[in-house]
């Protein structure tokens, strides 16, 4: 009674073994990423930002084995930016706990408008407080030497009736904890197509 | 003498049902196994190459078509573009700088406009099937 048989519990050890190697050797179906990539990847790591109204500088590099999602946009676009981020917090809520290791930029194109206040409140309705970067440039020329290293455009201007007409480049860049862009999804991208491209850069990264 | 022809039988027994159980289980794993770990098949790449020069032969006026006007191609392919020039050059929404290789694979069906000047009248659309 409670001793099992020597010959069956090999049996067992080897059944166990079988199966964990098995399981080991199965991969997710689809490790590919879906956005663009770039090779040789653009590096970020050395541009610089000021972050909230007391300025605070941010670079643009992930937390080690995290990732860091950068969008170029404005608080009073009236289609593609909620969209982009609309479709960035659903794809952090796909990807559960995993969120955790991945932030969220905005810079704004539109500084004159977006105040730090206005930026923070504007994300605050997309993303939790410590997950959200809010960015913004007081000097032009730094704003548009960061754009160039993500390799976007901005232009904003005013009519002559006073309205005020912003064009931008639609593109979220995925930033690794080395600065690299490592992925970028152009607007229109969905939910489901950023969720699996972190999912697999998040493995990548583990 | 009567443990001795016991114990053999107790063994017997019990070996009757879990061989089959655990071969049961061996099969059911690689069963799984062979369903996860299944692939797509490899899909080949829509390969594009610009060229040295290329830049300074449009400055020029000559209007090299790297791309074509239309690119039709079925749902999972790579696009691959290799910018061997010293210039950048936008593809829609991207720009690929000088020495980069684009790749992007076409998830989505449907037909989709780009500017590109490397394309024969600033446009190339992609049909993806």
């Amino acid at each position: 009674m409670g001793q099992t048989d020597p010959v069956l519990r090999r049996l067992v050890t080897l059944v166990a073994g079988i199966v964990i190697v098995l399981t080991a050797c199965s991969g997710p179906e689809d490790n590919n990423l879906r956005g663009a990539t770039l090779e040789p990847a653009l590096m970020v790591s050395t541009l610089q930002a000021s972050e909230g109204a007391d300025g605070t500088p941010f670079r643009f590099v992930a937390d080690q084995g995290g990732l860091l999602a950068v969008y170029f946009g404005y608080t009073q676009c009236p289609d593609l930016c909620p969209t982009t981020m609309a479709d960035l917090k659903s794809a952090l809520r796909r990807l559960g706990a995993k969120a955790d290791r991945i932030d969220v930029a905005m810079v704004t194109v539109d500084p004159a408008r977006d105040t730090a206040a206005v930026l923070r409140t504007y994300l605050s309705h997309f993303f939790p407080a410590g997950q959200v970067h809010a960015l913004r440039f007081e000097d032009p020329k730094a704003q548009k030497a960061v754009e160039a290293g993500f390799l976007a455009t901005s232009k904003v201007t005013t009519t002559a009736g006073g309205a005020v007409e912003v064009s931008h480049t639609a593109m979220t860049s995925i930033v690794d904890d080395q600065g690299r862009i490592v992925v970028q999804w152009p607007f229109g991208t969905s939910a489901e197509t950023m969720a699996h491209d972190l999912n697999v850069l998040l493995g990548r990264a583990r | 003498m009567t443990v001795a022809v016991v114990a053999p039988a107790r063994r017997a027994g019990v070996l009757w049902w879990a061989v089959p159980l655990l071969l049961a289980i061996v099969a059911a794993a690689a069963i799984v196994v062979a369903v996860a770990g299944r692939s797509e098949p490899p899909v080949p790449a829509a390969r594009y190459v610009v060229p040295a020069g290329t830049g300074a032969a449009m400055d020029r006026g000559n209007h090299l078509a790297v791309l074509p006007a239309t690119i039709v191609m079925r749902q999972g392919v790579e696009l691959v573009i290799v910018n061997q020039d010293d210039r950048p050059f936008d593809l829609g929404p991207f720009v690929i700088g000088p020495g980069q290789t684009f790749r992007r694979v076409m998830a989505d069906k449907g037909t989709f406009r780009n500017t590109c000047r490397l394309a024969p009248g600033g446009n190339v659309t992609f049909v993806v099937f």
